[in-house]
């Protein structure tokens, strides 16, 4: 067991040192042998993934005596797996994609590392291990993003992530430090052991451990997931090779959702911190969709839509859905992976024909004409508003049927609920021949999609959390005073419907007296293009921090 | 004698203004080696007469060394002459020792620290003297391109400056994280102000490395470094790297 997970960890560096040393001899062939090793990486997760989920118990073993401890669990396997596959697609994708580069064989040796990095981060046991892999995964990325030697944009906007990226380890590492002074251990297993017979341990400032170095863990995950503020480096990150963005989107940029479900024994016995990880992840999931809206350059776009699948990962922490958060970040992994890794055939694709359909789809998505007017109003209302909600409630009781006990679930529930009636409302306004058919298509497959989700979401619960009490207490700590909940369900559904019926009259009354454009409207349009002017504002502030360190050098003579 | 002793330590591990001395000297000096020796010398000698120091490190210095390691982190963000640069670098990371002993750590282990700092720059050094002898300076406004007209060249800078700024896993990376644990307990903001200087040295170091490597390289590149050459830096940057791995446990 031992020497497998080492397997897997070591593989990808072993292949990236041969591919160094051997690749004047080796040529393009160093494609092979990375791609080889890529391929027995995948195999060896696999083997470890069967062996957890087959039931072979937690364990770690220690390379050195402190630190180098590597963990075996469902998490560390289930991710293992994840980024096997997604670094081997990417290295089968670079090998003809990346063939007439300069520096094919560098290209290969720091895909090899980022494997091992990443894999390494998963299976750190102790704070050190995965400080020094979560460190090392900013460094390769620099050196990925930043691929092409003379593009100076490139390197300027991996500098951004760089910068970001550390801005995101150093509370990472505040915590450890915490932790360690705390437990006399950097062994994760010994603090989280210590953790649950100790919850109420007081850290510096005489403030309560668990909430500081939740709070650092999470802001830590903040950086490295592009959450609110923290974000700008991920939409301009787009001038490094494609199998970099596509591995950057479908995997590194997820490390905020592991991070927090690798301390989830710590965020159980927190009480604020997991309401504010709701707060930001909502905060980005709204600010990333509506900035990926008002995009025209179809990189930024997919940028900001990652963004806000990272906010929607997040939020899930912060309601207390851990397990989700993984399932989330594996799904949008492989969506994202699959948009990037497919976007060089769609574009080549393009120039030969444009492939738009001119049909009624095309019509109502991108020339945004909808039939109006549509009978009976009534009766689409009612399916509005029901369908999804008995569909949603439907699915969450198969799997458990106290699942409004838990505030997440409702939350999540919700959402679910928003999104199904926006599509079911967005359906009845479509022209279609057979509108029933139609309908029926919709709510048939947005029935399979949520009892797919909610069925695979819970098999992801059980098997990374098979203590249902420990699941339960996730579910508390995220929880809020019920009478403030129900009142915030109850003004958030206020403001949904008032939006609806906003837009229906605004649609209606626009098409009937013309377009008069508000100027409040006009500011905030004029605020999301400029992308809420974040950029331009760390701009000016790095500006202002060097031409302050320049005013000293001169005052000091550069001595 | 004991305001003395103070002056001496705080002028050989330097302590603002103190540190313009060691600038001064380093930035004089125009040999390689020599400036090597500096490098490696000057703190030793200043740990070395710790002994003559009266009493524990006050409150105040321990402010005062680290205000002095975030103003050179600070302005070696715009530097962009690597020889200068490393002087900076030197001087913010030496700075740091006062704030370990300040926290207790022991005289075996701060020669640990103060090695772990020092030896990657003093690799740096031998680099800038091979990008002056090929380039005839290392300002990175005149020194561009590295990476595609001297990529052996680029490739020790890469790795000699991630050491430098403390990287995993090299012994500057053990040593910081071993001086914020060390501090967090009785100077829990000091320990905040350290990560801000690990934060400046990283904001630096990646600033002067991409304006050394990126861009079209000259018309005629010099010579590369030769692969005798190279091995001797791959070698020693391996023993940094196992160093940093096995004296871990020390450090920390």
């Amino acid at each position: 067991m031992q020497a497998l997970i080492l397997l897997v960890i070591a593989l990808p560096f072993v292949a990236a040192l041969a591919i160094q040393l051997f690749s004047v001899r080796l040529g393009r062939r160093v494609a092979t042998v990375s791609v080889a090793a890529a391929w027995l990486t995948f195999l060896a997760a696999a083997v470890t993934l069967w062996l957890a989920v087959s039931g072979a118990p937690v364990s770690e073993f220690a390379l050195l005596n402190s630190w180098g401890i590597i963990r075996f669990d469902p998490l560390s396997t289930l991710m293992g797996l994840v980024i096997a596959a997604i670094s081997l697609i990417v290295h089968l994708y670079s090998v003809r994609y990346m063939v007439e580069e300069a520096g094919y064989a560098r290209f290969f040796v720091l895909m090899g590392c980022m494997a091992g990095a990443l894999l390494l981060m998963v299976a750190a046991g102790d704070l050190v291990t995965l400080l020094v892999a979560w460190h090392l995964v900013g460094i390769l990325l620099y050196f990925l993003l930043g691929f092409d030697t003379r593009s100076r944009p490139a390197w300027r906007y991996a500098f951004w992530t760089w910068i970001t990226y550390r801005f995101g380890d150093l509370p990472l590492l505040l915590a450890a430090v915490l932790l360690y002074q705390a437990f006399g251990s950097w062994s994760l297993e010994v603090i989280f052991t210590g953790l649950s017979d100790t919850p109420d341990l007081k850290t510096v400032f005489d403030l309560p451990l668990v909430e500081v170095v939740g709070a650092l863990v999470a802001m830590a995950a903040y950086a490295r997931s592009a959450q609110f503020l923290l974000h700008t480096w991920l939409p301009y990150t787009m001038s490094g090779p494609t199998p970099v963005s596509a591995l950057m989107h479908a995997g590194i940029v997820n490390a905020g959702g592991f991070l927090i479900n690798r301390f989830a024994p710590l965020f159980v016995h927190t009480s604020g911190v997991l309401h504010w990880v709701f707060i930001v992840g909502l905060a980005t999931a709204v600010i990333g969709s509506v900035l990926m809206l008002n995009q025209n350059d179809v990189k930024k776009a997919l940028g900001y839509s990652t963004m806000g699948q990272m906010g929607f990962m997040i939020m899930e922490c912060g309601v207390g859905a851990f397990s989700l958060a993984i399932y989330h970040l594996i799904a949008h992994g492989l969506f994202k992976g699959t948009l990037f890794l497919g976007s060089g055939g769609v574009i080549g694709a393009a120039r030969k024909n444009d492939g738009v359909p001119k049909d009624p789809l095309y019509n109502f998505v991108v020339e945004k004409s909808p039939v109006r007017g549509r009978k009976p109003w009534l009766l689409m209302a009612a399916m509005t508003l029901l369908v999804p909600a008995v569909i949603l409630v439907f699915a969450h009781w198969l799997v458990a049927q106290d699942f409004y006990h838990n505030q997440g679930a409702v939350v999540l529930l919700f959402f679910g609920w928003v999104t199904g009636a926006q599509l079911i409302f967005a359906t009845y306004r479509m022209r279609s021949a057979k509108i029933g058919r139609l309908i029926s298509q919709v709510v048939f497959s947005f029935a399979v999609v949520v009892i797919g989700y909610t069925l695979i979401s819970h098999a992801f619960d059980v098997f990374l959390y098979p203590d249902a009490a420990f699941r339960a207490s996730i579910y508390k700590a995220a929880g809020i005073d019920v009478l403030w909940f129900d009142f915030l369900v109850v003004l958030v559904t206020a403001v949904i419907v008032a939006g609806w019926l906003r837009t229906y009259y605004s649609e209606r009354d626009g098409r009937r007296k013309g377009h008069t454009p508000n100027p409040l409207w006009l500011g905030f349009y004029a605020l999301i293009s400029r992308e809420f002017y974040i950029s331009e504002l760390y701009a000016l502030v790095a500006r202002r921090l060097e031409t302050m360190a320049t005013r000293l050098n001169v005052w000091m003579r550069w001595i | 004698m004991a305001n003395l002793s103070w002056i001496l330590v705080a002028l050989f591990l330097p302590l603002f203004p103190l540190g313009i001395v060691f600038n001064a000297l380093f930035q004089n000096v125009r040999n390689a080696w020599l400036r090597a020796l500096l490098l490696l010398a000057w703190p030793l000698a200043g740990l070395g007469l710790l002994q003559w120091l009266p009493g524990t490190v006050p409150d105040v210095v321990t402010a005062w060394a680290l205000f002095s390691a975030v103003l050179y982190g600070f302005r070696a963000v715009v530097v962009r002459e690597v020889a200068v640069w490393s002087g900076f670098l030197a001087t913010s990371a030496w700075a740091l020792i006062w704030i370990a002993l300040a926290a207790g750590v022991p005289t075996d282990v701060l020669i640990l620290y103060t090695l772990a700092f020092s030896l990657p720059l003093l690799l740096l050094v031998l680099l800038t003297a091979e990008l002056e002898f090929r380039y005839e300076s290392d300002y990175a406004g005149v020194v561009r391109g590295v990476a595609e007209a001297n990529p052996r060249l680029a490739g020790m800078l890469v790795f000699v400056l991630l050491a430098a700024i403390g990287s995993p896993l090299f012994p500057a990376f053990f040593a910081m994280l071993g001086i914020i644990t060390q501090a967090t307990a009785d100077f829990p903001l000091v320990a905040t102000g350290i990560v801000v200087v690990w934060l400046l040295w990283s904001w630096s170091g990646m600033q002067l490395l991409q304006e050394l490597l990126v861009g079209a390289p000259p018309p005629v590149p010099p010579a590369d470094l030769a692969t005798g050459r190279t091995m001797v830096y791959v070698v020693m940057l391996t023993g940094l790297v196992v160093a940093g791995v096995y004296l871990a446990e020390r450090m920390l």
